[in-house]
């Protein structure tokens, strides 16, 4: 699965996710483009997190949850029967809302992961790797065998993303990774995430439009319809969505019309 | 404040007494979840007092065979046997003896000496020599009291027996030296007379009326001491002579005798004693309203001496009175400025009292200091050889030799296939060997017990009377909680029974239930939370169930374990299957079907501890896992597991702890009461710590109560130490999390 130059890495193809008999988003399409930052915003509730989900089939996990159409990686419907979701989400890493580092030392939370999927290297170059890439290392050389709980909220979030990295995943979806911090903690992150960008292609879904316009290079915009299904409004460079949406929906929202 | 309502809402003094309406509810609820917290604590408070009141108190013990009778035998067969010595009953025989050795030494009555004074050298114990000063304060050792033990009852009711003690006392000091005892100061006399003319109803300001036997009638039994008999014989020949008409009827069968006719019986008139009445004597005495009156009219003296030609040896402290009548062969054994002569000793035959009574004011020994060899030998003189063979192939006594077994029984018994423990086992130590006399030859007997309340506010009432009811008996403070308590099997006998087989069984059947219940509930946990799905019905009705035999009583679970592991599985749970058929047991009502039993019982509890417990570990753990590319089974091993394991142990130690205290479902599975020996492994008969306790409550022994209490606080102690175990890992755990 080589990133092939110019081709969409991620393709949702008239994606719908139910839970239960409810659906939650209806007829997405989406192509993601690889190394650049998509960003998924929207009003509360218009299914965002869901799409984003459905990306590496954490959906799965919710035993309701069922999803339609497909999502192609690299051109492969990862939602066909014999496709493993834990090598979905080996390729396609994520870093959840709230920092959620294990209750173990800083180094077993970043090796732990490397470990589970057979790393054969060595693990203290690859830990040290990438807690640098999390832009950690400095802060946390001294105290690996420290409990991961012990670091701030910032700190647990970029050792979150450091053991997302670890595993050496294509993707990172990241799911309003800065909500649960402080500003300064959170424009860490966002200089961070602007870093990794050189190397994975990441999904971010923010509530946060200043951060979508800032930080992202597409935007995807998500409203809901009368029966509370989210759907795909608009989609295409940030610079355009944010200055000139061809969706009159759009503009409502970016200016702060509602939402 | 005062505005008008105008809105709705009291204002003023309105809003005032509504908020202070508010409060006062609140205080009154207030209080009563105080009382209620009060009246638990009283409750929990009076639950322990009520234990630990029978755990502890005072009993009246009885030996069979008293330790200081062992030790003075000891003492004495040490003297008697030590070498160069002679041993007479004929006092003359030792006087000629030591008067003719240089070297020679003995010791007899004071009035042996005194009579052949010219022919011996009296040597001082601890720097006193004895006479009348040194014998009635006691600075000389060797010295005993000579007393008259009578009461005011027996007075009143006979006049002529205070008058013959006042007579007694009058004129005591005038015969006793011919006697050969030691005369009490005239001040002392004069107080112990008070005593007597109180009780037969004279004025005690006055002066001392001298008694003219003439005017005395009535006759007067006397029994008593062997050593006061003389005195006595000789003041009531004077008292006859001076005019007496009554019959006096003196008899010499030893003091303890002499008091016990006295106290216990009423038989006699006047004891007479060589020692003081001991206080459960006296309680005996009051008892039977014999208050004593003790009437000391002289005082006994053992003189030690020497040649006259042993010039060096002036003085001698008991310790070495004591080496140099039974360890020292030369003089300077026991000084070493003394010349090497060899000790020559002439001491009283083992019949004489004077014997007894040196040894037992000589030597200040308790059993238990006895040296190991002689504990043997009192042991092996006290038991049978069957009794003493056995003991032996639990422990020898010593390592390089059998005392009970011949020397080819051991060697046949340690090359059989099987040899007892005491083939490879140390030899048994001095303590233990104390222990074994204790438990074999003076075997105590408690003939009453009371409990700690009754024995801290009513001590005297409780030694009065076993001082009437048991007067050998002695009055001692008991634990019923010790080491013998721990170490011993039940026992039909309560001083001998202990809780030691229901400490082990319970400790068994407690493993055995661990073994089956954690891993089995944790498992159906684990799947019930990770793996089964709410939404299917089959799984809710299996979570329901759960729930609900949680909460069935626990003696269908008895029935249940009866039904399938005593009788349906009786060929696996007897051991049978295994090769395991053990004579004594031959069904299944063995500690393995105990331990399943109560291991099914704790299981929905330590199920729905489990759920709880896997349900508290953050979901955000899982996502995270599952994000990194983790498989199910990743998941729970890595994070749910190790999270929940604390909250897991948590309550399966308080499940654990009931399960040890259960009762009912045991009794249907069949433990046994009586069980002496320890269970051995799963397939044993066996009894558990509630059982015994349930079954000492319902004998009819009163002591069984008290050792039943003693039971509890194990019972309790141990389910303390699992509480707080659970405590500390759940503090554990939330101080990890934090």
């Amino acid at each position: 699965m080589s990133n092939n130059n110019g081709n969409y890495v991620l393709q949702a193809e008239d994606m719908n996710v139910y839970y239960g008999s409810f659906r939650a988003v209806k007829n997405v399409n989406l192509n993601i483009a690889p190394r650049a930052i998509t960003a998924l915003i929207g009003p509360s509730g218009c299914g965002k997190s869901t799409v984003l989900r459905a990306f590496n089939r954490m959906n799965d996990l919710v035993p309701v949850a069922r999803t339609e159409g497909a999502v192609t990686f690299h051109g492969r419907n990862i939602y066909e029967p014999n496709v493993d979701p834990v090598e979905v989400r080996r390729r396609i890493g994520m870093v959840f809302q709230k920092p959620n580092p294990f209750p173990k030392s800083i180094y077993d939370n970043v090796a732990w992961g490397a470990k589970l999927n057979g790393f054969k290297g060595h693990m203290d170059d690859l830990v040290e790797e990438s807690l640098r890439g999390a832009a950690l290392w400095d802060e946390v050389k001294d105290k690996l065998s420290q409990s991961g709980l012990s670091l701030s909220g910032g700190q647990q979030q970029r050792l979150c993303i450091a053991r997302a990295i670890a595993v050496k995943p294509e993707v990172i979806l990241m799911d309003e990774p800065a909500s649960a911090l402080d500003p300064i903690a959170t424009l860490r992150i966002e200089e961070l995430i602007q870093e990794i960008k050189q190397n994975y292609t990441i999904i971010i879904v923010t509530h946060n439009m200043q951060q979508a316009a800032r930080a992202s290079d597409f935007t995807a915009f998500f409203s809901v319809d009368d029966h509370r299904t989210g759907m795909l409004v608009e989609f295409g460079e940030t610079n355009q969505i944010f200055t000139n949406p061809h969706n009159e929906t759009t503009e409502q929202y970016i200016t702060g019309r509602f939402g | 404040m005062a505005q008008n309502t105008t809105n709705g809402f009291p204002e003023g003094d309105a809003l005032q007494s509504q908020i202070s309406g508010r409060h006062l509810r609140g205080t009154i609820w207030r209080i009563v979840f105080l009382s209620t917290l009060i009246l638990a604590i009283i409750v929990l408070i009076i639950l322990l007092v009520t234990i630990f009141v029978d755990g502890f108190g005072l009993v009246a013990v009885q030996n069979v065979v008293e330790p200081e009778s062992l030790v003075l035998d000891y003492v004495e067969t040490d003297m008697l046997t030590a070498p160069d010595t002679i041993a007479s009953e004929d006092d003359n025989e030792l006087v000629a003896g030591i008067a003719g050795d240089p070297d020679g030494t003995g010791f007899f009555g004071y009035a042996f000496y005194a009579n052949n004074s010219d022919k011996l050298r009296l040597v001082s114990i601890e720097n006193t020599i004895p006479d009348d000063t040194t014998t009635s304060d006691g600075s000389y050792p060797l010295t005993r009291p000579l007393e008259l033990i009578s009461s005011a009852s027996v007075i009143a009711a006979k006049p002529q027996v205070g008058q013959f003690i006042l007579y007694y006392l009058q004129h005591v000091n005038e015969e006793i030296e011919n006697i050969g005892y030691f005369a009490i100061p005239d001040a002392e006399i004069s107080e112990i007379e008070l005593a007597v003319m109180e009780a037969l109803g004279l004025d005690t300001s006055g002066s001392v009326p001298m008694i003219d036997p003439a005017t005395v009638s009535g006759n007067i039994t006397i029994a008593g001491s062997s050593t006061v008999f003389p005195l006595t014989e000789r003041i009531a020949e004077r008292f006859k002579a001076d005019g007496y008409g009554g019959e006096i009827n003196i008899e010499s069968i030893g003091s303890s005798a002499g008091i016990r006719a006295f106290c216990v019986d009423g038989s006699i008139d006047i004891a007479n004693a060589s020692r003081k009445i001991l206080p459960e004597e006296r309680a005996a005495c009051r008892s039977n309203d014999r208050d004593p009156i003790e009437s000391q009219v002289g005082t006994d003296a053992i003189a030690v001496v020497v040649n006259p030609a042993n010039t060096f040896a002036d003085n001698l402290s008991l310790e070495e009175l004591g080496i140099l009548f039974t360890t020292a062969a030369v003089w300077s054994d026991v000084d070493g400025s003394w010349p090497d002569n060899p000790v020559h000793r002439y001491i009283p035959g083992a019949d004489s009292g004077t014997l007894d009574f040196f040894a037992s004011t000589a030597f200040d020994l308790r059993l238990q200091d006895l040296p190991k060899d002689a504990l043997v030998a009192i042991l092996g003189a006290g038991i049978t050889e069957n009794v003493g063979r056995r003991l032996e192939r639990e422990q020898r006594f010593y390592n390089n030799a059998v005392v009970f077994n011949s020397a080819e029984e051991w060697v046949a018994v340690c090359s059989s296939d099987e040899p007892p423990a005491g083939c490879t086992s140390e030899e048994r130590s001095q303590n233990n060997v104390y222990l074994l006399v204790q438990e074999r030859i003076v075997q105590p007997k408690i003939l009453q017990a009371w409990p700690l309340t009754e024995s801290i506010f009513n001590r005297q009432t409780i030694i009065d009377e076993v001082g009437a009811t048991y007067p050998d008996a002695r009055v001692e403070f008991r634990s019923w909680l010790n080491r013998h308590f721990l170490n011993s099997p039940t026992s039909s006998q309560p001083e001998l029974a202990g809780f030691r087989t229901a400490i082990l069984g319970s400790i068994f059947v407690i493993i055995i239930c661990i073994l089956f219940a954690l891993p089995v509930g944790v498992g159906a946990a684990i799947y019930l939370e990770e793996y089964a799905s709410q939404d299917k019905w089959y799984n809710r009705i299996i979570q329901t169930n759960i729930y609900n035999l949680a909460g069935v009583p626990s003696i269908i679970y008895g029935m249940l374990g009866l039904a399938i592991f005593v009788r349906a599985l009786e060929p696996i749970t007897s051991g049978a299957l295994f090769g395991f058929s053990d004579a004594a047991t031959a069904n299944g009502r063995t500690i393995l079907s105990a331990g399943l039993t109560l291991g099914l019982l704790i299981l929905p509890i330590i199920i729905i501890n489990g759920q709880e417990a896997i349900r508290a570990v953050p979901n955000s753990l899982r996502q995270a896992s599952y994000g990194l590319g983790a498989t199910k089974w990743d998941t729970v091993r890595s994070h749910v597991l190790p999270g929940a394991i604390p909250g897991i142990l948590t309550g399966s130690i308080l499940a654990f702890s009931r399960a040890i205290g259960e009762t009912a479902p045991l009794i249907v599975v069949g433990a046994s009461t009586f069980v002496t020996v320890d269970p051995t492994g799963p397939f044993s008969k066996f009894t558990v710590m509630p059982i015994l306790i349930y079954n000492w409550t319902s004998r009819p022994q009163k002591e069984y109560q008290y050792l039943a209490a003693a039971g509890i606080i194990i019972l309790l102690v141990l389910l303390i130490i699992m509480n707080s175990l659970a405590i500390y890992l759940r503090n554990r755990t939330q101080g990890k999390r934090a």
